[in-house]
């Protein structure tokens, strides 16, 4: 009797899991399949993808895509593709405004974690408020204020705003630093050692995942980004962002009709760098955002 | 990305908290506390130019006429700008098509549901599983546009003849999906799935980690209830991971009106202006960008944003409210 039941059960357990693994699988196929469409087609040639009757499954071996990309680029600055160039300046124009936002946003976490300021309540209390109102939909109208300022053909919209730090990342690592002992921080004190010296010395080298979670946060929203610097650098070819480079890229090719494998090659190219972070970096990727979800 | 908003919910929470604390002694002002107010006012201070600044300018120019972006031309019209927006049969379908592409969100929260709860039944494998489908979610929408608009494609012309496109080689058609004259709509749904590809990743390690978060007393005592996995899937942890599925339908709602990037790459405008046929691919961020920044009619853009953040706010403030009433009524 007790046999049958535990047998039933365990047959339960295996058709439960069968059905577990064949959404897993299908969800997987859903995800994966258009990866290996574009990289099947960024190395076909021009002539058979316009060619052939139907999706080219196996094409001969072309690299014309990439050499397009690489070699024959129409918005090249200087020789540089500008697939490449778009990297480097993507690199750059993210990562320092990233760091030095980061750095304000500890520093004032800092604050209201461990340091004693009269009035610091009411400051964080503003800072949630500033977090929980949507501004996105001004984020085309913003324009008009950089016009006005003179920043609107500059990378500076896209530069200095990130520099003072955001209220999400602020709230984030107050969390983390509210974990932290607070007689470490007062034994520097005695020692001598400054608001800063502390944040410096003691607060960020015991925050090193915090920040690394962080910064991969906001250096992915802006790598990926793409409205900024599609309102402020589009005139300015030598300053576009990877984003900016392949969406002109795609659509010039599109112009001219097909070259389907330029723009997947162009769309791959992209996607590699951040890709490879991921591989390496995982953890801090699905940290960054899991530590808000489990806060709630 | 989502950081800023991923928190709103907890954060009310922890405001209350914050206030009901007993009045501290009075601190004195030391050469501590005041770099310390310092460093606090620096983020609060670009706030107040960066976001602060635009908006009350955008609240403004809405009341009044301007030449090009030249903030010395401005002359009060009358409310002339309102009439011309709400009276605009485009801003009304841009609006419409928005609403549309809003479902992506509502669908995505579902997958990521589903996906979520199959992953939490940890079989063997499911890390793997799950890190691989978070991948979509930091992948550029420049990128996933082209691979859709790929696979959507039905552009190429050879020897007078439609080519081209993957979903038409496996229906065995030769349909534009995105120029379509029979049924512009495809176009539209395109868009669709391409967010829909994206966006659960974000959903699905916010529902493992609430899932997680579910007393595991409560799944123990509908067991002995006699409850089975469904059952219990349906009223144990639904309730359970609610906060989860109301923060994320908020922060869906937010960036399926804020619809931008995979529009203009999929919908490009032609000549005319018009973005793909019909405009079916003008979503409102987009026609505020048409209309404001390559138009230069920002009054008019100014309307049209204000109405878009006050229809994205509104709903989320009542249910930040309506949630928390119901908290404080528990």
């Amino acid at each position: 009797m007790r046999n049958e039941k535990t047998s039933s059960k365990r047959r339960t357990k295996l058709i439960a899991d069968i059905v577990t693994y064949i959404g897993l699988a299908i969800y997987f196929l859903i995800l994966v399949l258009p990866f290996i469409i574009i990289i099947i087609t960024s190395f076909a040639s021009d002539y058979e993808i316009s060619h052939s009757i139907g999706f080219v499954w196996a094409p001969k071996f072309s690299t014309e895509g990439y050499e397009v990309l690489f070699k024959n680029d129409p918005y090249a600055v200087g020789g540089v593709p500008s697939i490449l160039r778009g990297f480097l300046n993507t690199l750059w124009m993210t990562t320092i405004p990233t760091i030095v936002g980061l750095l304000v946003s500890g520093a004032a976490a800092y604050v209201y974690a461990k340091v004693k300021v009269p009035g610091k309540n009411i400051l964080f209390m503003i800072e949630i408020a500033t977090m929980s109102i949507p501004l996105g939909a001004f984020g085309m109208v913003s324009y008009l204020f950089y016009s006005a300022i003179g920043w609107q053909k500059s990378i500076l919209p896209l530069f200095i705003p990130g520099m003072f730090g955001s209220a999400g990342t602020i709230f984030f690592l107050r969390m983390y630093f509210d974990g932290i002992n607070k007689e470490i921080v007062e034994a520097s004190k005695i020692d001598g050692v400054g608001t800063i010296g502390i944040y410096f010395r003691m607060m960020i080298p015991l925050s090193i995942p915090a920040f690394l979670a962080q910064f991969i946060f906001a250096f992915v929203g802006g790598y990926n980004d793409y409205q900024g610097p599609l309102l402020y650098l589009v005139g300015n070819k030598s300053m576009w962002t990877l984003q900016l480079s392949m969406s002109q890229i795609v659509s010039f090719v599109g112009s001219e009709g097909g070259y389907k494998n330029v723009q997947c090659a162009s769309a791959l190219v992209g996607l590699l760098p951040m890709l490879l972070l991921y591989c390496f970096v995982q953890k801090f990727f699905i940290a960054g955002i899991a530590v808000g979800g489990g806060k709630e | 990305m989502e950081t800023r908003e991923e928190i709103i919910t907890a954060v009310s929470a922890e405001g209350r908290s914050e206030t009901r604390k007993p009045p501290r002694k009075k601190t004195k002002w030391t050469k501590e506390s005041i770099v310390g107010l310092i460093i606090l006012l620096i983020p609060l201070v670009g706030y107040l130019i960066f976001s602060g600044f635009p908006v009350v300018i955008s609240f403004i120019i809405q009341f009044a006429d301007m030449d090009r972006f030249d903030l010395d031309s401005l002359k009060w019209n009358n409310f002339a700008n309102f009439s011309a927006v709400f009276t605009d049969g485009r801003f009304w379908h841009s609006i419409g098509i928005t609403l549309w592409l809003l479902a992506t969100q509502f669908v995505s929260l579902f997958i990521a549901l589903v996906m979520a709860a199959l992953l939490s039944r940890d079989v063997k494998g499911s890390k793997i599983f799950q890190i691989i489908y978070f991948v979509p979610y930091i992948c550029s929408t420049i990128a996933i546009s082209v691979m859709w608009m790929w696979i959507f494609d039905g552009s190429l012309q050879a020897d007078g003849i439609t080519r081209g496109g993957v979903l038409n080689s496996i229906l065995g058609t030769n349909i534009n999906w995105l120029d379509n004259p029979d049924n512009p709509a495809t176009l539209t749904w395109a868009i669709f799935v391409s967010i829909v590809w994206r966006a659960p990743g974000y959903g699905i390690v916010m529902y493992i980690a609430a899932f997680k978060a579910v007393n595991p007393a409560l799944h123990e005592a509908a067991q002995l209830d006699g409850a089975n996995g469904f059952q219990r899937f349906v009223h144990v942890t639904l309730p359970g991971i609610a906060p989860t599925t109301l923060y994320l339908a908020m922060a869906g709602v937010t960036a399926g009106m804020g619809i931008f990037g995979e529009a203009t790459i999929m919908a490009p405008i032609n000549w005319d202006q018009v973005a793909g046929r019909n405009d079916m691919g003008l979503t409102a961020m987009y026609y505020i960008y048409l209309e404001g920044v390559k138009s230069a009619r920002m009054p008019t853009a100014a309307v049209m944003s204000w109405f878009m953040f006050i229809i994205t706010f509104i709903p989320s403030f009542l249910l930040l409210r309506w949630r928390n009433k119901k908290e404080e009524a528990l």
